[in-house]
This record gives structure tokens, sequence and C-alpha cells, in this order.
């Protein structure tokens, strides 16, 4: 991983490498609509080289996530960033705000819910070259 | 193994070994709260889902003909492919009757008395 591409937000920390950007979200974090425009925005500002990217988000330690964070990251406004987003959620709460996140936000980029990295790399690999 | 307990406002909800376990926590259960624990339970088990279903029944005093209704609707019945209701009062056997007969779910359900007996009737119904 190239180091030198970390970027650390209020809720996580953002990397890239590969051709994939990382969200790693930090323990105990709600994620709120403030918080989520700055992630975007620091992605915007240090990755704009890279988009749009693949995604890949693990959202297992995210204690919360409010609607209005859930509607913005699953609006227009993201949609552009990305080519596909998968989103580990290892937990029990993770795979309900996952799995309501995905029932009525209903994102119009690909996106999918894995308990496990692996699966999640494999699938983002057949957006690569979309 | 057990998965992680959802807990919602009228049940206690979990997997293990195949099986969904839902033991309701609340005397009256009514069709919102029905609603709001269907899309809950779907959201935490995607993974598993559809699943023999055994609900432990036995703290409901009454279940409203709405909630009735919804249980047995294509949105309720997609995540189950049984239901073993345990209960031990007659008022509660009237109440699963009415929901046999009036709401006519589309998967097949059995009424015990012991949890026991509502797994391994359960069971045979695994994927």
């Amino acid at each position: 991983m190239d180091k030198s591409r970390i970027v650390k937000s209020t809720i996580a920390e953002i990397s890239f490498d590969n051709g994939i950007i990382y969200i790693d979200y930090y323990p105990m974090q709600e994620a709120n609509l403030e918080n989520a425009e700055e992630l975007v925005n620091l992605i915007k500002t240090n990755f704009a080289d890279v988009l749009p990217a693949l995604l890949l988000s693990d959202i297992s330690k995210l204690k919360n996530t409010t609607k209005e964070a859930r509607d913005y990251i699953g609006s227009d406004a993201v949609a552009p960033l990305l080519k596909a987003s998968a989103v580990i959620a290892n937990s029990l709460l993770s795979k309900i705000i996952g799995n309501l996140f995905l029932k009525f936000n209903k994102p119009t980029y690909p996106t999918k819910l894995f308990s496990d990295k692996q699966a999640a790399l494999l699938w983002l690999e057949t957006y690569r070259n979309q | 193994m057990r998965s992680e307990t959802l807990v919602t406002k009228i049940s206690s909800v979990y997997v293990e070994d195949g099986i969904l376990y839902t033991t309701y926590t609340a005397p009256h259960i009514h069709l919102e709260d029905s609603k709001q624990d269907i899309v809950l339970i779907k959201a935490a088990f995607a993974d598993f889902l559809p699943l023999p279903l055994v609900i432990d029944n036995r703290q409901v005093k009454t279940t409203s003909k709405e909630a009735r209704d919804y249980f047995a609707s294509d949105e309720a019945a997609s995540m189950v492919t049984c239901s073993a209701i345990v209960l031990n009062s007659m008022l509660a056997k009237i109440s699963i009757n009415l929901f046999l007969q009036f709401s006519s779910p589309r998967y097949p359900v059995k009424m015990f008395t012991d949890m026991e007996s509502a797994i391994k009737w359960a069971s045979q119904f695994k994927k």
C-alpha cells in the first residue's frame, strides 16, 4: 500500500492501493451528514486522479449512521465518484445498517455487502475496467 | 453456533444451527411493530434466509388480526420455510387457529407446547 496516500477524516482512515479506495471507520463512530460530507470531500480532493474508483469500506465498527448520512452516501452527489462499492459488515448492527441502506436508499452505483474482505475484493475486480 | 441476538421492541431473535428463533417479549403484537420486526430481521439475517422458524409465543396475550394477516403475507413468508409456534394458553391456541384459518399462510405451521418438539419438527425444513 502507498502510505503517502493515506488521509484521515473525523471518523475514518482513507487509503488507496491498486485502484481501490479503502475506508476504514474508527470504532464506535456515528456517521452523520457532516462527517459523511467531510469524507467525500477528502476523497474528491486527495484522490481526484483515480476517480471514479472502486471502493471497499468496512462498516463493522460503526455505532450508527443517521438517515441524512445514508441519504447522502446513496445520492447522485456520490455516484460519479464510484465504479462500485463493496461494504464489509461483520457485526449484526452493521449488517442491519448495510441492508437497510440497500433497501431504502437504493444507490445507483453497484453496491454489495460482504462478510469477508476476499469475497469483496473479488467482486470489485469485476468492475475494474468499467 | 449462535448468531448475535437482535433485540427489537417486541422480540428477541437469533439464528442457531440453521433455525431462526424468535421469542416475543411483548404481550400484545400489533401490525406496525410486526412490520418493523420483519424489516429488521431481514436486514440482520439476510445471509441466512429463508430459514425454519421457531417462535416462543408464551409471553404473548394477543395478536391483532392485521398482524396475523401480515405474518401470512409474501413479505413475511419469504423469510421462512416453516413456522413452529410454542404456546401455553388456550387463548394463544385460538389466535393461531384464527391465523391458520383466515390468514392462510403458505408455509407449514404447527403448534407445540414445548420447545424441544418444535425444534425437532422445524429441523426437517432446514435447507
